[in-house]
């Protein structure tokens, strides 16, 4: 699933989009939420419209597998990445204290509360990031990019405020395509190269003739490519085909 | 599609040059616009969505086509898929005579003989009840090493015998260990036609006989993979400040609560996962 070339504009200046939403500061809560939303809205609108279009076809029903993968699951796999740690620049790294997917028709999105600290400033600033998870399919495996696609301070607990403002500032400007770098893409559990074996069986047959049946062992391998990706809202649907098959 | 040009255009004309963002009457027509178009494609979506899986952590579903794609794939692939080994067996058959009051008696024995039959079809016909029932043809001819005795005179020859094995067959489908999808053959009789023509001196003799065998003579329990790995890498957050990453964090993935369902053409494996450090 790719991200449209509309939204990659977007996407790169969206931090400087943010509402500033900062105690001490000039900040309205309401206006950094209803920006956020309407953010939020835009994207899960265009990739709906999307799917909308490609469910037309009913690929899955089409398809030699189909793979569903729950929301729980993919929970499970992004909450390990609660209590990671890293550097949003020189002097200020972060942790994750949490995750949140949802699942929606069409894009899967991730919220990812930080707490950024800056030390030439001793801040510490909680901020807002908001992922699209996009799924990005090679011929062998699928990959999970985090697309950042929104930065927001929420609060800062310590800290001189006089110094926040300016801090924050940068913070939100970070350039979002780097933020994504940070966050390698998940490689998700599937095995596109698969065999199983026919096993040998011998047999006598003691009769009036004697015989001695042999089957010898086959191996078949086999290869899966992926038909197409679908997102609902309580799971992520792949479908595959199946081919490349061989016997030795 | 103007919108978002337009967007993307006011976006651009600001650039960076302060942390911008829209007023909540600016936020609220966007909101009010994208929520319209989200709830139409949504009700799209809806309407094609019956038939989609949900309950588990993990669903795989295939249909006996797609099976059939692999097990056609194996009857055509070789023609050397089951060995018939003729062994020693003496006196297979005779036939008393007597002729001016001399009896004596003709018989035969195989001495030896290899018959590569071919599996000419494999196909499977239905799935239903946790069952998968399939067609299976198997055939091949060659010769075979005879020797006998015939009025009282030893003779060898080598006759052209065929051998035929058309039978339906049943697998059970059941949960295997490692997360495999397991097609067990179910216990049948087989039946082996065999045919060749017993042309020792002057004596001509059609011959025929059936072997009869199991199913697990024939075939093992077939295990098929899930797809779905069994390990799974979660690699760590990037160190912008640092030359080197510290290791993917690994993770076995524990299917719980597994269960399969075969019904209407449809195999489907349901289970819920665990992820397990290691």
């Amino acid at each position: 699933m790719k991200i449209p070339h509309i939204l990659i504009p977007l996407l790169l200046l969206s931090s400087c989009t943010i509402v500033k939403k900062i105690t001490g500061t000039d900040i309205d809560p309401v206006r950094f939420e209803k920006a956020r939303e309407a953010k939020m809205l835009e994207i899960r609108s265009e990739f709906a419209g999307k799917m909308a279009k490609k469910i037309i076809d009913r690929t899955f029903d089409k398809s030699d597998i189909t793979i569903s993968i729950s929301q729980s699951f993919i929970n499970q796999i992004v909450k390990e990445y609660i209590g990671s740690t890293g550097q949003l620049d020189q002097n200020t790294s972060f942790v994750i204290n949490n995750i949140t997917p949802t699942l929606n028709y069409g894009s899967a999105i991730i919220s990812i509360e930080l707490e950024a600290f800056n030390s030439s400033h001793n801040v510490t600033v909680f901020l807002a990031m908001d992922c699209i998870l996009a799924f990005a399919t090679d011929k062998n495996e699928i990959n999970i990019r985090f697309e950042p696609f929104n930065i927001a301070p929420v609060a800062v607990t310590k800290g001189l405020l006089s110094s926040a403002s300016e801090i924050i500032e940068n913070l939100i400007k970070i350039n979002l395509a780097d933020l994504s770098k940070k966050f390698p893409p998940i490689t998700l559990p599937i095995n596109f190269k698969n065999n199983f074996e026919i096993k040998e069986t011998n047999t006598k047959i003691s009769d009036k003739i004697n015989l001695a049946i042999k089957v010898p062992e086959r191996k078949i391998n086999y290869t899966v490519s992926i038909n197409d990706i679908f997102i609902f809202t309580d799971n992520i649907l792949i479908a595959l085909n199946i081919d490349e098959i061989s016997v030795k | 599609m103007k919108i978002y040009n337009l967007i993307s255009i006011a976006f651009l004309a600001v650039a960076c040059k302060s942390i911008d963002l829209p007023t909540i009457e600016q936020s609220e027509n966007l909101i009010n616009q994208y929520k319209s178009s989200f709830e139409m494609a949504e009700k799209a979506i809806i309407s094609k969505q019956y038939k989609i899986p949900v309950g588990n952590d993990l669903i795989f579903r295939t249909q006996h086509y797609a099976l059939n794609k692999i097990f056609n794939t194996i009857a055509n692939h070789h023609t050397e898929d089951v060995y018939i080994h003729f062994e020693n067996s003496p006196n297979f058959f005779s036939e008393k005579k007597t002729v001016v009051g001399i009896s004596y008696t003709n018989s035969i024995n195989t001495d030896s003989g290899l018959i590569k039959m071919d599996i000419k079809k494999f196909n499977l016909n239905r799935i239903h009840n946790n069952t998968i029932d399939c067609d299976i043809s198997i055939s091949g001819t060659g010769k075979i090493s005879i020797s006998g005795v015939y009025t009282g005179v030893k003779a060898r020859a080598t006759p052209e015998i065929e051998l035929t094995l058309d039978e339906n067959l049943a697998f059970e489908i059941i949960p295997g260990m490692n997360d495999q999808i397991v097609l067990t053959p179910k216990p049948k009789l087989l039946n082996m036609k065999t045919k060749f023509t017993i042309n020792l001196l002057s004596w001509k003799l059609p011959y025929s006989k059936n072997f009869a065998f199991q199913t697990k003579d024939l075939l093992k329990p077939i295990a098929l993979p899930l797809i779905f790995t069994t390990e799974f890498n979660l690699p760590p957050i990037s160190q912008s400040n640092k030359t080197s990453n510290s290791p993917a964090k690994t993770y076995r993935i524990r299917m719980n609560n597994s269960k399969i369902n075969a019904q209407n053409n449809t195999i489907e494996y349901r289970a819920d996962i665990k992820l397990d450090k290691k």
